[in-house]
């Protein structure tokens, strides 16, 4: 009974932890620009999220070992160098643009600022992490997240034309800006199949001390509470498809992005869009600043865990505190959000194959998950999402991010 | 082929990459689609302000954003003298001054909450076409 709850807790703060800054953005220019025709790529990459979800609980449920330590120990500290430094630089940018993220929710709520609001955001994540325990951090920020539902139920009052979603979900080249929709593809992917979601789930999984009897319930939460994230990603890319592209607003900054809950929630339309937008984005960057500081402590040998007194691990509590502050420098050097999200998203995808090959041959190592190795179908579709993503990444990224305006 | 030679298929990728965006068409079809996007958002915006749907506050920062992206787009085009020297271009530039100098009166007339004005200009203000 104690494991269904947790499952259903599980699902309820999947759903809620789901958005934040890089699906919020690349599904909101998504829709503006191509309407429905990018729903399949949110479909592809939740799916493909769901699955290394659930085999990073599984990883760490059967062989208590997180990623980070399961990589390190299997293929060697210089394999693992590569993946590790990518990681490293990946998550600093992501972390710096789920900042960038919070600042601009407080500003739209405000009315002026940004870079004012980085201190007062890297100062209130800090004293979250110091404060709080593992349980509080992850789920409390994942059930305040639950706001991100105002962009489902904009979909149902705005009623789209259910034929067209459903076309949406075959994948179709357009006739126009081709090298921009497969930007946009690349992009969703890198904002969907976040690496770090991976360890942080794994580390989540040995801190709660899952054993082989959380399989079951640690497969709902993976295929329910992803599906239904995967399902509010949409729905921002629904609403702005049915608000935005008519008007022919393309998403230049967040600002136009807010308009797309104006028609469905009158004056509560722009309150919602910034508290989904900064509770999304606060979440995440906790998640991210504990990832940062779980994949330094674990490479590097180090105690880890969000359960002990800060004074019992001080090197993991610096390693968050110095990622959290070189992010916050990052935005400080005015920066566009908006345009380092993209960038990080697309980056992931580029440097996706470096952290899934190495989780997928773990995944199928009996010394790892004993009779629990993967079926055909998680290997097939993983592989295939990923390698798609990282052939579209290479022949469009470096054209938009060179010339992209 | 002999060491040190840069292979056909990467050179062909990485000058694809250092050119992509840059010829003049490129530049041209980006502020067209910067200038349509900032007008529409112009209106949109204006719109849900005279119906109470947003604040003054958030008008003038989505004034402000709409025009920053225009004033991207216009410095992009005149930066290099060649280009600039298209008659296209200069064309361009001065619509995009035209429409940036809207942008600006509509974030003054947000920072007084003065709606009246801002609708004044948005009516003003021809429509983007359909997009």
């Amino acid at each position: 009974m104690k494991k269904l709850m947790n499952a259903t807790l599980g699902v309820v703060t999947s759903i809620g932890g789901f958005i934040e800054v890089g699906s919020i953005s690349t599904s909101a220019q998504a829709g503006a620009v191509f309407g429905f025709e990018l729903l399949w790529a949110v479909a592809a990459a939740t799916a493909c999220l769901a699955f290394l979800t659930e085999m990073a609980g599984r990883l760490a449920a059967v062989s208590k070992h997180t990623v980070a330590d399961a990589v390190r120990e299997r293929f060697g500290w210089t394999f693992y160098c590569v993946p590790f430094t990518a990681e490293l630089v990946l998550d600093t940018l992501v972390l710096a643009a789920e900042i960038g993220g919070v600042c601009v929710a407080v500003r739209l709520l405000a009315g002026f600022g940004l870079a004012v609001w980085v201190l007062p955001v890297v100062a209130l994540a800090w004293l979250l992490l110091w404060s709080l325990p593992f349980g509080a951090i992850e789920k409390g920020a994942a059930l305040l997240g639950l706001v991100t539902l105002s962009f489902v139920w904009a979909v149902f009052r705005l009623q789209p034309q259910p034929g067209a979603l459903f076309s949406g979900l075959v994948p179709s080249l357009p006739g126009h800006d081709r090298p921009q929709y497969l930007f946009f593809v690349v992009s969703i992917l890198g904002a969907t199949i976040s690496p770090y979601l991976l360890n942080f789930y794994a580390s989540g999984a040995v801190e709660d001390k899952w054993d082989e009897s959380h399989i079951t319930p640690n497969r709902i939460v993976a295929a329910l509470g992803m599906g239904f994230g995967g399902m509010v990603s949409a729905s921002v890319l629904i609403v702005a498809a049915i608000v935005l592209q008519p008007r022919g607003i393309a998403v230049d900054s967040y600002e136009q992005a807010a308009l797309m809950l104006v028609p469905a929630f009158a004056k509560w339309g722009v309150p919602l869009f910034a508290l989904s937008l900064g509770i999304g984005c606060l979440g995440a960057a906790l998640e991210l600043s504990l990832n940062l500081a779980y994949t330094v402590s674990q490479g590097l040998g180090w105690n880890w865990s969000e359960e002990l007194k800060p004074r019992r691990e001080a090197r993991f509590t610096l390693a968050y505190l110095a990622v959290l502050a070189l992010s916050g420098l990052l935005m400080l050097t005015g920066i566009n959000p908006l345009r380092l999200t993209l960038v990080s998203m697309s980056l992931t995808v580029v440097f996706l194959p470096l952290f899934v090959f190495p989780f997928l041959v773990l995944l199928n190592d009996r010394r790892y998950v004993k009779q629990h190795v993967n079926g055909w179908l998680a290997n097939g579709v993983v592989v295939a999402v990923v390698v798609m993503g990282f052939l579209m990444a290479l022949a469009v990224v470096p054209l938009q991010l060179l010339g992209g305006s | 082929m002999y060491k040190g030679r840069l292979p056909a298929l990467p050179a062909i990728l990485i000058l694809a990459a250092l050119t992509a965006g840059c010829g003049v068409e490129s530049m041209l079809d980006d502020a067209r689609k910067g200038r349509l996007s900032a007008l529409a958002t112009a209106q949109a915006t204006t719109e849900a302000w005279a119906r109470g749907q947003v604040s003054p506050k958030f008008a003038r920062l989505a004034f402000s954003a709409a025009r920053t992206r225009v004033e991207k787009d216009r410095a992009r085009l005149a930066r290099r003298d060649e280009v600039a020297a298209d008659d296209r271009v200069r064309s361009m530039l001065a619509e995009l001054e035209r429409v940036s100098a809207r942008l600006a009166q509509l974030a003054t007339a947000a920072e007084h909450s003065d709606v009246s004005t801002a609708a004044a200009l948005a009516r003003d203000t021809p429509p983007p076409p359909e997009p």
